[in-house]
């Protein structure tokens, strides 16, 4: 049972193996057969071989990665931007939230210290009256006196000068 | 009957024991891993929303915005009562008598606890007393002692400062010591109107004064802000629920000027001593609106005391017969009822009988051919016998009413309305003695508003103390009541006013304004002395100023001075209030009077 069972499942493999390898294989070579056209058919395979160790190993995943992207509906481009998008809105989004979380203890702090400033300004203001209305108290207490009368100027013998007339 | 499977028997006999340990230590892992993706599970999926809510419930918190209490000003806008936000300290004496303090290290430096430089020197509640009782400006052992009792809360000061209270955080007691904000009442000036201002009680409601009635204009609608904390207690940006302003309380601005009536109130603490008398009240209004401009006692306690909680202003509570003040109101209605003119003539001694009763002058004199001008010139209560002769009980009991003699009130709480029983009660004596101030009882405001009647051409203004209100937005309105009703004609009211300025001369010499005429009337009464006699005297006073041209009523009552007389006790401070009012309100001189009003024939 097992044994069977083992068979069946590689055999699944390998058909799938086949199945994609030669779709890759046949597109490859649908490329391959447009991009070496211009070249003698005995260089061909050559070039392919000698193509390879020519090139370093990341140039070659590159490019065996943009072979791939070829084959998919997205380009590779598409595909680069939106990680880059997604990754760059995530690292803003942390940015921003670490300011705003500062920027909330900054404030947290700036109320704070409002709040006292209120405290002080309303106790200031408060001995400021308080100052205000003791005035007559202490002018008092240094001896000064209320006017009793108000002025005033008698005008019933009151002449113009000569200049006035 | 193996829970086992055959099969995986099998498998298992077939493999090395290693395989079959790695094998049972990765069963156990799932089994953990499966625990805890079913929990992951059952929480995010099943249980997430509740419990999202239940964490944000636990997070969130409801800050309270306190209103701030409307302050009381003086008519020109000079602030009497505001409020300023204080703490009160708490102490958790469990805490506190666990407390061990932190010696003070480079490395604990912001931690640590000392007293001047000092370590503390001990541990436990005596050391939070240490470090406190400075501050406090308490004693360390009384302190100690309130910091030794059972349980987790206790007030150890009240109305602390902000600024005394961000020198206790700073002593790093936090938990120990806490501040619970709250407001406190301050006064411009403690002397001036403490019982008419009143009190607020420990939650900052008026119990007494205008602080209760006007509590609801006053106090404010507290606001709110609801919204999520983070570990430390600080505000998790965006996560603010809801919340709501604070609408603080509206101001009351009164009548009272206050530079006058803290001159008011030195004049009758200095009568009060002068004359040795119980007490003293006087009443500043103004003739045209009514508003009252001082109103004052003699008694020296301050604002915001119990004192002040517990007493109501002398010029609304006490009441008193006005004696010969009374004359004014008894010819003005004996002139408005066409019953007298001020020229008609009598010969009057200095008693009679009526009806069985006997009535005395105050003092003896020969018979004297006075005018009734020159019967309210003389106080004479034979002379208003006399006069009064067809001016009935009922017009007499209707003229007192219409000056608004025991029936007026302005609302301040305490407020004593007087006494004026209906004419068909009086009796023989009361019919003739109501015509000179006696039989009735009156208060300092009433005895005001009526002498501002006549000076106020006839016309009764309602009396107001209380002149605006604004609202937290700066929306001033206006809630002087200009009602008024027409007691005499203006004729009438105009001979009155020359008839009094007659008798105000003849204390011109102890009451008189250099400069200005007044138009007054003397009083004296006896009154009940509390032991069942009539041995204790008021001695009043109310005078209008200029006479000419009124603007102010100043009423003076002292209870027992020496000197007995009103003209002689209550007079002199009429004068020193009325110069000081003309002083401060530039009040142009008075032409002298070219047509005095005749007095004897």
């Amino acid at each position: 049972m097992r044994t069977t069972a083992r068979t069946i499942s590689s055999d699944k493999l390998m058909k799938t193996r086949s199945t994609s390898s030669s779709t890759s294989a046949r597109t490859i070579s649908t490329h391959t057969t447009v991009r070496n056209a211009s070249r003698p058919a005995s260089n061909r395979n050559k070039t392919r071989s000698q193509n390879r160790p020519n090139n370093s190993s990341n140039t070659n995943i590159v490019n065996r990665a943009i072979e791939w992207s070829r084959t998919r509906n997205a380009r590779l481009i598409n595909v680069v931007v939106a990680i880059i998008f997604l990754i760059g809105t995530i690292m803003v989004s942390l940015a921003l939230r670490t300011a705003i979380v500062e920027i909330s203890f900054e404030s947290n702090k700036a109320q704070n210290q409002i709040m006292q400033l209120q405290q002080d300004v309303s106790d200031d203001q408060a001995k400021l009256d308080s100052m205000e209305a003791s005035l007559p108290k202490k002018a008092q207490d240094l001896g000064m006196v209320s006017q009793d009368n108000s002025v005033s100027i008698d005008l019933k013998d009151y002449k113009p000068s000569e200049g006035m007339k | 009957m193996s829970l086992i499977p055959k099969s995986v028997k099998m498998y298992l006999s077939t493999r090395s024991l290693f395989a079959k340990k790695a094998l049972s230590v990765f069963l156990v892992l799932f089994l953990c891993l499966a625990v805890c993706f079913g929990q992951l599970v059952s929480v995010q999926l099943f249980n997430g929303y509740a419990t999202a809510q239940a964490a944000i419930a636990s997070r969130t918190v409801t800050k309270v915005i306190r209103a701030q209490r409307g302050r009381i000003l003086d008519t020109n806008g000079s602030v009497i009562v505001q409020s300023v936000e204080r703490y009160n300290i708490i102490a958790d004496p469990q805490l506190a008598q666990s407390f061990v303090p932190i010696d003070c290290t480079a490395k604990t430096k912001s931690y640590c606890h000392q007293i001047n430089g000092k370590e503390v020197g001990t541990k436990g509640a005596a050391a939070v007393a240490r470090l406190l009782a400075p501050l406090l400006g308490m004693d360390a052992k009384e302190l100690g002692a309130k910091l030794s009792v059972a349980g987790q809360y206790t007030v150890l000061k009240k109305n602390v400062t902000p600024e005394v209270k961000r020198k206790i955080d700073k002593l790093n007691l936090g938990g120990i010591i806490t501040g619970e904000v709250s407001n406190e009442r301050t006064y411009s000036n403690e002397i001036v109107l403490p019982a008419l201002l009143g009190v607020v009680n420990g939650e900052g409601v008026g119990v007494t004064g205008i602080e209760q009635t006007e509590n609801k204009v006053l106090s404010g609608t507290n606001g709110y802000k609801k919204y999520q904390v983070g570990g430390t207690g600080v505000e998790i940006p965006g996560t603010e629920v809801s919340s709501k302003d604070a609408v603080n309380g509206s101001d009351v601005t009164l009548t009272i000027d206050a530079d006058v009536d803290w001159y008011v109130k030195q004049s009758l603490q200095k009568a009060k001593s002068a004359y040795k008398a119980d007490w003293a009240l006087a009443v500043v209004q103004d003739v045209k609106t009514g508003n009252i401009v001082a109103m004052e006692d003699s008694d020296d306690f301050v604002a915001g005391s119990s004192e002040a909680a517990l007493n109501t202003p002398r010029v609304v509570s006490q009441t008193f017969e006005p004696g010969s003040i009374g004359k004014a109101f008894s010819v003005a209605g004996m002139l408005q009822t066409g019953s007298r003119s001020l020229t008609d003539k009598f010969t009057v001694a200095d008693q009679i009988t009526k009806e069985g009763q006997k009535y005395k002058d105050a003092e003896n004199h020969s018979a004297e051919h006075w005018t009734l001008a020159g019967i309210l010139e003389n106080s004479s209560n034979v002379g208003m016998i006399m006069a009064g002769e067809n001016f009935g009980n009922k017009q007499r009991y209707e003229f007192l009413k219409k000056f608004g003699i025991g029936v007026d009130t302005v609302g301040i709480p305490g407020e004593s309305q007087g006494l004026l029983s209906n004419y068909s009660q009086w009796d023989v004596r009361t019919q003739q003695v109501v015509l000179f101030g006696q039989g009735y009882a009156t208060n300092a405001l009433q005895l005001t508003n009526a002498m501002a009647t006549i000076a106020n051409k006839g016309v009764k203004v309602k009396q107001n103390y209380i002149k605006s209100i604004t609202d937290s937005d700066g929306h001033t309105t206006d809630v002087t009541n200009s009602e008024s009703t027409r007691v005499l004609d203006e004729n009438v009211a105009q001979q009155m006013v020359k008839a009094l300025e007659a008798s105000g001369s003849l204390y011109s010499k102890f009451a008189g304004v250099d400069g200005y005429r007044v138009a007054a009337k003397s009083g004296t009464a006896e009154v009940a002395d509390g032991k069942g006699g009539l041995t204790s005297r008021i001695s009043d006073w109310s005078g209008i100023i200029p006479a000419d041209n009124p603007r102010f009523v100043v009423t003076v009552v002292m209870k027992n001075p020496q000197g007995t007389f009103g003209g002689l006790t209550a007079g002199p401070v009429f004068k020193e209030i009325a110069s000081f009012l003309m002083q401060k309100y530039e009040v142009p001189q008075s032409a002298a009077d070219p047509n005095p009003v005749t007095t004897k024939w």
